[in-house]
């Protein structure tokens, strides 16, 4: 209503000053000139000019005058011609106003869209975001977060809960940054700074950096802090002291509630560690199930086991884009005692997804469950240098490196596939590298997924159209 | 940092060659000179006006190492010229060849400047006695009072 | 709401401008004063409506707004303001509103700065304006509206080709655009002399200001997309002869010719039809560009033919314009009486010879612009016209032109002296072969193509100042009478001279980077020299950062001559994510006599770059030419006697005691 308002009132103005000759009073204009007239004036003062300057001779001063005064007095005798005279017109006016006022609002009428409110991204980013949150997507819950933040930089909450979020996508790096804050805000809350430094751990490779073993071991003294129990034992051990990383589990172990959610993780470490140091198992875990007493001693496995690692091997030797394979092996070979070998498959799987981060995490996390971390095993961080290498890769490095991405991303899209940029990038790579029946897959894929959104599918489709059939 | 790493990554899948790349070129000055001049009369066929030498797309790398390949293998430059237009047609010139289809193209320049020439001389031609008519006294007077005036 | 508002403010321009092209020529028909008066104000209507939605674009895009098509398409949340800003007219959409704002600017300035025009001429010069504004109005309405909203907006848009997130091609548009457009105004008052039957030098003198402003716009226009084109696509080439670049180069080139003409008519009463012919085809030529560059005909004949909405509607605009303006030329143009008698030697002869000359060049562009698509619209066969063909045909006859134009200023009006003009001539000439030889002996000049070429640009600055000087009493006269004729020369005479000296310098520049540019292509390692011309280029090594929506390398290069260094280049590859582009940056010093030029390539995997290195003499010149040829326009349009007759004005207002 308030927009039709203005519309009328905009059109009326309009037409008003079109129509604003009409109104005024009455009045004679000259349809001549005498503009012409005013040149040649000009004509003779420069002729005048240029004798006394003596650019010309008095002949040719007296020529040129003479033609130009033959144009003025063309030009005056044509001057008399005429006037035009106008009158107040208030009929023509009112005409005029309302035939062009109605005629620009039906114009606009039948090209706009008049009941469309102007939709500026900031207004709107908020509204999307919390309508994407709401529908469980994480990463929009973690934008509006970091809006929070800024808009509440002092809000202990907000750090608190945006830590969490971020640790919840792995994203420890980005987490510890925002322990940090919350940190500061809390002043010495144990628990907050506990998390912090489990934070900074796991940003770097789960291997406890100084500052994290400080807090650890100051908490586990101060306050008996479970997890800071567990990490300081874990320093413990990844500064190369087995026996004592073991002893204070086994102390955390007995001094914990068997139903504690921490439980599992003390266990597997005691075992691998106990593995490790060929020492018994049930000195430290007096409750030891047995088959926990199996894993911890260096038994032979079956040999159920040894076709399986082969064909693991062979298959992976075919397609080493699998990363589920090298995880796969890596589990059999751990399982089957060799950690050595364990530790090469996730190697070598990390040298074929060098550029795919989210495979990466998860030979991580494989590392992780195995036990491989503990012992020296030169744990490779997530590959900036292998990025900054890429560069100077040879074209068949390059193609490998390239081909490791895209399985990558594949594989990222799999567990994570609320992602339109990433499958129109995942179908654009596979064309490009000539994979016409994979990129068709994807297309698929990325249809299924966004089936109930019209406006991603046909972005997806629009981005990609060419490259498939079925767009 | 990943989405940044990935398209940092995925870029090397689309970033062009670079037109003109050293590995191609010739070390001998004379040869890689006639390769050059040859490269400019010669259309990248995906591009719009662009020669092959200012190209960089894939497709115009292809035709400068096809045309650097029968320069090694001794042909003269018309020979080269006509081995590409026997395989890509006349498109593929920078300079259309003087044809029955394109005579209009290359006369044009000859015919502006003829019919150019030729209108300006009838047109001063039909000037010739054309002369300025003398003003009488009274007119005369009559004007400079027109060009004397000033505010009424 | 102000989107809508927006759109709502561009109908409102469609319906002033339609009343601007009826009401006053009804009213010249009914002899009503008040129905001229019409004109201006709708003018001013037109224009405050066409702002107004140009105004409410340039919002949606500044706050991001998806909901509208064009933005969505266009533009990206991450883009820097100046490019969300420039973003407006970087597209089909606004490029096309940029274009009818300007044709309403050009429309509002003559309603309020043309008030000694007399208002009928006034009125039918703004009708006929409102008529050519009514068709891109309803163009842009029915087939090209950049108020067209989406539903459902995405998230984000899909930002702007990164090649044109640059400075020098941000403002290249609106400039090109005052130029283009602005011989609209040239069009209107060639039309509008046409429909009463009579011209006049006053007529000649009314219109020149427009054209010159135009003009200038148009020069530094097609300069600025040079420049960007020389330094962004990282080739050092700075015209490629391309339909685009063409499209703009035409009107210039033509517009060239009617400035002078002009000049014709204003002194001397003669060439009135010649300069109302040209006046209309400089239009048409701008018109034809708008068409080649929008109707999408140079991107592929085929999909012209297949979805031709666009291209067939501006085709027919222009068919309306172009031929109804040159059917009413030839129906009226008899009437037209030219006047004004002349010798064979005379300046008249003088611009009338350039002019031809000028006209046949144009010709030369269009033809070889026009005959690929003609030729493969009519027989499909498709055939490249590219830069030697221009070489070869365009650049003798404007060659020739530049020679003409150094003789013309040595011609006097009506009847020259032979001896004089002779005289002069071959002392020009003379000088500059001196000149031609001694650069042939020092330096060295491959080719008859290169002695003509820098003899040419010798030529046009020798005679230029020759003339100045001779002008202001050179060598005979005393020092103080030398200055005061130097300060008493009128502007128009200033911006003759320096519209020849840029020409000259121009030319210059051109010439001499094509003859003498070196360049080398190679593989470096960091530290590894290489050596162009007297100068040698060290890479030193190479950053990779972030820039605001895009991430790049930076390479630094050392350039050193001998021991002494001269300075450190820093070329860059930038990647742009959103719109996953790469473009190239080049490293440029720019010295008096030319540039250093460097472009960073690919790494080659071993540690290395390919890179290209290049010294390209007399680029900066090109620029310092079409500045200087653009300034002198603004100061011939500074001249007193363009601002038109003071008496005349208030002659009529005491006719009108009520104004």
């Amino acid at each position: 209503m308030e927009f039709w308002l203005i519309v009328t009132g905009l059109a009326a103005v309009s037409g008003l000053w079109m129509a604003w000759p009409y109104l005024r009073s009455r009045s004679v204009e000259m349809t001549g000139s005498d503009g012409a007239i005013s040149i040649y004036r000009d004509q003779i003062d420069e002729l005048e000019r240029d004798r006394r300057a003596g650019q010309i001779s008095d002949s040719e001063c007296e020529a040129a005058r003479v033609e130009i005064e033959r144009r003025a007095l063309v030009a005056a005798r044509r001057l008399d011609s005429g006037f035009v005279s106008s009158q107040r017109s208030l009929l023509s006016a009112a005409g005029l106003v309302i035939v062009a006022g109605a005629a620009a609002v039906a114009l606009y009428s039948s090209t706009g869209t008049p009941q469309q409110q102007d939709m500026p991204l900031a207004a709107r980013k908020t509204e999307e975001l919390i309508r994407r949150a709401d529908a469980g997507d994480i990463n929009s819950r973690i934008q509006l977060l970091i809006q929070q933040t800024q808009e509440e930089p002092e809000s202990f909450e907000a750090w608190w809960v945006l830590a969490r979020s971020y640790a919840a996508i792995g994203d420890h790096a980005s987490s510890a940054d925002a322990y940090r804050h919350a940190a500061e805000l809390a002043g010495d809350r144990p628990a907050v700074l506990s998390a912090y430094a489990e934070a900074m751990t796991l940003a770097n490779g789960n291997k406890v950096p100084s500052a994290a073993r400080v807090i650890f071991e100051q908490l586990a003294i101060e306050n008996a802090d479970p997890r800071a129990r567990y990490y300081a034992a874990l320093a413990k051990a990844q500064a190369q002291d087995f026996q004592g990383a073991i002893e204070d589990w086994a102390l955390l172990a007995r001094d914990s509630n068997p139903q504690a959610p921490w439980m599992p993780l003390v266990e597997r470490d005691i075992i691998n560690m106990a593995r490790f140091l060929k020492v018994d198992v049930t000195a430290y875990l007096p409750n030891a199930s047995a088959e926990q007493i199996a894993a911890a001693s260096n038994t032979p496995e079956t040999d159920e086991n040894t076709p399986t690692l082969a064909a693991l091997e062979a298959s992976l030797e075919a397609d080493p884009k699998d990363y589920k394979g090298w995880i796969a092996l890596a589990e059999a070979r751990s399982a089957a005692g060799d950690a050595e070998g364990a530790t090469a498959a996730l190697d070598e799987g990390r040298a074929h997804f060098a550029a795919a981060p989210f495979v990466l995490d998860q030979f991580a996390q494989t590392e992780r469950a195995l036990g491989l971390d503990l012992v020296e095993s030169g744990l490779r961080g997530p590959s900036d240098e292998d990025i900054a290498a890429a560069a100077e890769l040879s074209q068949t490095e390059r193609d490998d490196m390239i081909a490791g991405m895209v399985a990558g991303l594949a594989a990222r899209l799999e567990a994570e596939p609320n992602d339109p940029d990433g499958w129109v990038m995942l179908v654009r790579s596979y064309a490009t590298l000539g994979e016409m029946d994979k990129a068709q897959d994807a297309y698929r894929q990325a249809s299924a997924t966004f089936k109930d959104d019209a406006q991603v599918l046909q972005a997806i489709r629009s981005q990609t159209s060419g490259l498939v059939t079925g767009n | 940092m990943r989405s940044f790493l990935l398209a940092l990554a995925l870029s090397l899948l689309t970033l062009p060659v670079s037109a003109l790349d050293p590995g191609e070129m010739f070390t001998d000055p004379a040869l890689e000179t006639r390769a050059r001049e040859l490269g400019r009369q010669l259309r990248c066929l995906k591009c719009r006006n662009q020669s092959i030498f200012d190209s960089n797309a894939g497709i115009a790398k292809d035709l400068r190492v096809a045309v650097r390949e029968r320069i090694t293998a001794g042909d003269s430059d018309d020979e080269i010229l006509i081995y590409v237009r026997e395989r890509f047609g006349d498109y593929v010139l920078m300079k259309p060849p003087v044809e029955p289809h394109t005579y209009l193209l290359w006369f044009t320049p000859v015919l502006l400047l003829l019919i150019g020439g030729g209108a300006t001389m009838v047109y001063l031609h039909g000037r010739t006695g054309h002369r300025s008519e003398e003003l009488s006294d009274e007119d005369r007077a009559e004007a400079r009072r027109v060009l004397k005036e000033e505010v009424t | 709401m102000i989107v809508e508002l927006g759109h709502f403010a561009l109908c409102v321009a469609l319906i002033a401008a339609l009343v601007q092209s009826v009401v006053p020529l009804m009213a010249i028909w009914r002899g009503s004063a008040s129905g001229l008066r019409v004109a201006d104000s709708a003018a001013q209507v037109q224009f405050a409506g066409v702002a107004a939605a140009f105004a409410a674009l340039t919002y949606a895009f500044v706050v991001s707004d998806f909901s509208v098509l064009t933005v969505a398409l266009n533009s990206h949340s991450a883009k820097p303001m100046l490019y969300k800003v420039t973003g407006v007219w970087a597209n089909h959409e606004g490029s096309m509103l940029l274009w009818v704002l300007m044709l309403a600017l050009f429309g509002v300035m003559i309603s309020v700065f043309g008030k000694v025009i007399p208002v009928e001429l006034r009125s039918r010069v703004l009708a006929v304006q409102a008529m050519i504004g009514v068709g891109f109005y309803l163009f842009i309405l029915l087939t090209s509206n950049p108020f067209e909203r989406v539903a459902m907006p995405p998230l984000d848009g899909q930002g702007m080709n990164p090649l044109l997130q640059d400075p020098g091609v941000a403002f290249h548009p609106p400039l090109l655009y005052l130029g283009y457009v602005g011989f609209s105004t040239a069009f209107s008052f060639a039309v509008a002399a046409l429909m009463a039957g009579r011209v006049d030098p006053a007529w000649a003198r009314w219109m020149r200001p427009w054209v010159l402003l135009a003009w200038s716009g148009l020069t530094a226009g097609i300069a600025l997309g040079s420049w960007w084109a020389y330094y962004e696509l990282g080739w050092g080439g700075f015209w490629f002869w391309d339909p685009v670049e063409n499209a703009s180069f035409m009107p210039w080139l033509i517009g060239t010719a009617l400035l002078h003409s002009a000049i014709v008519v204003e002194k001397r009463n003669a060439f009135l039809k010649w300069t109302i012919l040209l006046a209309i085809l400089t239009f048409s030529l701008s018109l034809i560009g708008t068409f080649l560059v929008r109707s999408g005909i140079l991107t592929s004949v085929h999909a012209f033919a297949t979805d031709p909405e666009r291209g067939v509607f501006i085709l027919l605009l222009l068919t309306i314009a172009i031929g109804g303006a040159l059917m009413l030329f030839a129906w009226r143009a008899n009437e037209l009486d030219d006047g004004g008698v002349f010798a064979l030697l005379s300046r008249e002869i003088g611009l009338l010879t350039n002019n031809l000359l000028v006209v046949a060049a144009t010709g030369v562009v269009f033809v070889g612009t026009m005959y690929p698509l003609a030729l493969e619209l009519v027989t499909g066969d498709k055939i490249t016209v590219g830069a030697p063909y221009f070489n070869q045909t365009f650049l003798p006859i404007f060659g020739l032109a530049m020679l003409a134009a150094g003789i013309g200023p040595f011609l006097s009006w009506k009847r020259a002296n032979k001896r004089d003009v002779l005289r002069r001539t071959g002392w020009s000439a003379g000088a500059a072969a001196l000149f031609t030889v001694a650069v042939a002996a020092v330096i060295g000049v491959p080719g008859p193509a290169g002695v003509f070429g820098v003899f040419v640009a010798a030529f046009l600055a020798v005679a230029t100042l020759q003339d100045l000087g001779r002008r202001i009493g050179i060598p005979a006269a005393p020092v103080g009478t030398v200055l005061r004729r130097l300060a008493g020369l009128p502007r128009s005479a200033w911006g003759l001279y320096f519209g020849h000296l840029g020409l000259a310098i121009a030319a210059a520049g051109v010439v001499a980077v094509s003859l003498w540019s070196a360049e080398s292509i190679q593989t470096v390692k960091p530290g590894e020299p290489v050596s162009i011309g007297r100068y040698e280029f060290t890479l030193m090594d190479i950053t990779n950062t972030q820039g605001p929506n895009y991430q790049t390398s930076i390479a630094a290069v050392r350039v050193s001559r001998g021991e002494d260094p001269v300075t450190v280049l820093f070329p860059e590859r930038r990647w742009y994510p959103v719109e996953q582009k790469p473009t190239t940056e080049a490293g440029i010093e720019t010295r008096w006599h030319g540039d250093l030029y460097a472009v960073l390539g690919d790494p080659d995997g071993t540690g290395g770059f390919v890179t290209r290195f290049y010294y390209n003499p007399g680029i900066p010149w090109m620029w310092a030419g079409a500045l200087l040829m653009s300034l002198a326009a603004l100061i011939s349009l500074a001249d007193r006697r363009l601002r038109v007759g003071v008496p005349a004005d208030r002659r009529r207002a005491n006719l009108q005691p009520a104004e």
